[in-house]
């Protein structure tokens, strides 16, 4: 009982704390999005400039990239969704307009790698310790 | 073509430096095969050699220095990187703007480093390390007498040269590209010890003593290095961040993880003489990952690999990288390693585990680093298209293991050697998880959201409690232990400590990350003068157009807007802020931004324009990044905890 009023204040605070994670997305998703040029930014963010090396569209100043900027705008206002605009410019220019990087195709390669530089160096890791420790034994 | 007095002294030098180098080699390798006893004249030639080749390279920079700042334009090279428009500091930083004043700065750090070496010790096993680092001065030297020539004559009758590239306009240029070309080259040195120790099979603790220090020394200048980068990029660029995940700037953060590698396994290995050969294998992949970003960098493979293939200096480059890298592999594995201690070890719960786990954990880190910089390489040879991996993929990523890194440290910390009773670590760790939770409630409650930003903020603020309160009980012991006083008994344990307060620089670091990344605010808005619009909690207004013509540094017109930004409610300004864009005669299609940051201690209001048409309506951006000023002090703290590293170890007297 020595510390039961501070575990009370840790559980109410992690409890707390739990919600505001969690809830995250339903929160966001009760705001409609209405302002055009938060959604054309937020469009911007998530595509790249085709001709800079891996620079954003929405800090790129080339004419092209103004000319994206403007094509996004005029088809958010003609009602296209924000998938619809992103997909619009897949179309064009190919997956590698996209800022993240697609699971298929080549691209597949890169995340088996991943995979691999983050299970076998942890695996070996692991056994390393377990062996040291059995052989202490 | 005839040659200038500085071409010619400075080529001169250049060749004089290479013989030199070639001749330290051979004599290095005499004393080292023949002569076991070294004697001191013989040592006394080396150091000669030593002296020599910094001399020579020195020399070899002055002279291009002089021609940079003299606006000499019958060489090539003050052409293409200086222009007689450039202020002073501009045309020095011309010096290491261009492949050859880069190599040059390799030759002169790792000569350098020769030097100190050769004067801080005198046996027939140091002969070795001479030979291995003039090898090294020799391979940097020869494209630069052969290939690459820094004193190479302009074609034709050139008054004026094209410039320095815009974007190294900058006061930050003046000092980021040469401490981390420093930083790369000096891993040539940590390299040249270990691969010695390799090639001998043996090795003493006097001579690991050693490779930390210069281990020490490069992480040091490295990491100052790549946070002058991350500055510059934030304050330059103009997209608001300050890690791009850049192929250039991975390559420099990857030769970082193998020093780190080895600083944490160095307490075993002086408890217990276990991972001896490890250790050097990682110091040797240091050096090697430090020729691949210069490799990277220089022979033109994150262009294209066509680029690569046109360039002259990329193929050797990559016989180097490749020397690099096997050469250690191979002799280690010909050579029977050295007798290794054994670790004891007892328990999952010990200290030695979060140090082990923490290599692995470098290793993956550097793994997925290292693929994904090469992978639009590998995708233009396997398909002819390269696949740009942006920043998402590292977040994805590189993010998580980040995270395991911070409660790697948050634990660790409270770690004893062998075995830690439960009962110990829960004491221990009872104050300041309580006091990050506390913290975490503060975060949350100010925007703070998403489960991997609030379990980051809360280990990288059990990691700030943690390692303060280990200092403090430290001391507090060693008080009780001996006659001195808790000042003085904390200042006798900075050498411990020094890495505890890089642990607590690179928690506060995190919190910077997290609060500018994930609480940041943005929008853009497209306004004509005297309107007015809200961001977060400030209200801004475009008042109008600015514009000047300074005609230095190339720059032909630097023009903005000027904004006034207030507290909602309030008429009074806060700051007039002034971005804008800085067209060059160059590139006048390729403006540089001009970014205006009104900063404080919980935020920076970070204004960038992208552009304006004649009417003056003005495409303004304006970020609002909280904590970003975090990431700087957690930088300063994690630097200055490293100079405390090189604090002798002292011994405490009894009271």
């Amino acid at each position: 009982m020595k510390h039961f009023g501070l575990r009370i204040l840790v559980l109410g605070a992690i409890s707390t704390l739990s919600a505001f994670v969690f809830f995250e997305k339903t929160v966001e998703s009760q705001t409609p999005e209405t302002d055009v040029s938060s959604q054309a930014l937020s469009i911007e963010e998530q595509l790249r400039c085709p001709v800079c090396a891996n620079e954003k569209l929405s800090t790129c100043s080339l004419a092209i990239c103004n000319d994206m900027k403007q094509s996004i705008r005029e088809q958010l206002a003609a009602g296209r969704s924000a998938d619809e605009v992103i997909l619009y410019f897949v179309e064009s220019y190919g997956e590698e307009i996209r800022v993240s990087l697609g699971i298929g195709g080549v691209n597949l390669l890169l995340w088996m790698w991943t995979g691999a530089s983050i299970i076998f160096p942890l695996a070996i890791g692991y056994t390393l310790l377990f062996r040291l420790k059995h052989t202490q034994r | 073509m005839s040659l200038n007095l500085t071409q010619f002294i400075g080529q001169s030098a250049l060749i004089v430096s290479l013989v030199t180098g070639i001749f330290g080699v051979f004599f290095g390798l005499y004393i080292t095969l023949a002569r076991p006893n070294i004697l001191s004249k013989q040592f006394t030639m080396l150091r000669v050699c030593g002296v020599i080749l910094v001399t020579t390279i020195a020399m070899a920079c002055g002279m291009l220095v002089i021609c940079l700042l003299t606006d000499d334009f019958s060489l090539l090279y003050v052409v293409e990187h200086s222009s007689s428009q450039m202020q002073t500091p501009y045309k020095l930083a011309a010096f290491y703007s261009g492949q050859a004043g880069s190599l040059l700065i390799w030759s002169l750090v790792i000569a350098i480093g020769l030097l100190l070496q050769n004067f801080s010790t005198q046996s027939s096993e140091d002969a070795l390390t001479h030979t291995i680092l003039s090898v090294i001065v020799v391979l940097f030297l020869i494209p630069l007498v052969w290939l690459d020539s820094p004193f190479a004559s302009s074609s034709g009758d050139f008054t004026e040269g094209i410039g320095l590239n815009p974007l190294l306009v900058d006061p930050t240029m003046l000092i980021h590209p040469p401490m981390l070309l420093t930083g790369l080259a000096s891993t040539g040195v940590p390299f040249a010890l270990a691969f010695g120790a390799i090639i001998r099979g043996k090795n003493s603790t006097e001579d690991m003593a050693q490779l930390r220090k210069w281990s020490l020394i490069s992480l040091l200048v490295l990491s100052a290095g790549n946070f002058l980068g991350a500055w510059w990029a934030y304050t330059v660029l103009g997209w608001g961040g300050y890690w791009g995940w850049d192929p250039v700037e991975n390559c420099a953060l990857l030769p970082l993880l193998p020093l780190v590698t080895f600083l944490h396994l160095y307490p075993i290995y002086k408890r217990s003489g276990a991972f001896k050969n490890w250790i050097l294998i990682a110091t040797c992949m240091s050096f090697a990952l430090a020729i691949f970003g210069t490799f990277n960098v220089r022979s033109g493979l994150i262009a294209s690999v066509h680029s690569f293939a046109q360039s002259e200096i990329g193929p050797y480059f990559l016989g180097l990288l490749g020397l690099a890298l096997l050469a250690p592999l191979v002799v280690a594995a010909i050579n029977r390693p050295d007798e290794e201690g054994s670790i004891e070890y007892q328990s999952f719960s010990s200290r030695e585990t979060g140090l082990i786990f923490n290599n692995f954990l470098m290793v993956a880190i550097g793994l997925v680093i290292f693929g994904a910089t090469i992978f639009p390489v590998v995708t233009e040879i396997l398909n002819g298209a390269r696949v740009v991996v942006g920043p998402p993929f590292f977040v994805d990523t590189v993010g998580p293991l980040l995270v395991v890194l911070l409660v790697l440290l948050s634990v660790t910390v409270h770690l004893l050697w062998g075995n830690t009773p439960k009962h110990h670590f829960i004491q221990e760790v009872r104050l300041p998880s309580l006091l990050a939770l506390l913290g975490l409630v503060t975060f949350v409650v100010y925007g703070l959201r998403g489960a991997l930003g609030v379990t980051s903020v809360f280990f990288a603020l059990l990691i700030i409690g943690g390692h303060v309160q280990t200092i403090f009980t430290g001391s507090r012991e060693t008080l009780q232990t001996s006659d001195k006083t808790l000042i003085t008994s904390t200042l006798s344990l900075m050498r411990r400590y020094g890495g505890y307060f890089a642990h607590v620089g690179l928690a506060i670091m995190a919190l910077g990350i997290i609060g500018s990344s994930i609480m940041e605010e943005r929008a853009r808005v497209i306004v004509s003068p005297g309107e007015q619009f809200i961001v977060g909690s400030y209200a801004f207004e475009y008042t109008d157009l600015w514009g000047n013509r300074p005609s230095v540094n190339g720059i032909e017109i630097e023009a903005g807007t000027n904004i006034e930004m207030r507290e909602p409610g309030s008429n009074s300004v806060v700051d007039t802020l002034r971005p804008g864009r800085r067209f060059f005669f160059v590139a006048p299609d390729q403006p540089v931004s001009i970014v205006d940051i009104n900063s404080n201690l919980l935020r920076d209001v970070y204004v960038f324009t992208q552009g304006w048409n004649e009417e003056k309506a003005a495409e303004i951006q304006i970020i609002i990044k909280p904590l970003v000023q975090w990431l700087w002090i957690g930088a300063g703290i994690y630097i200055a905890g490293l100079f405390l590293c090189f604090t002798p170890e002292k011994k405490i007297r009894a009271a």
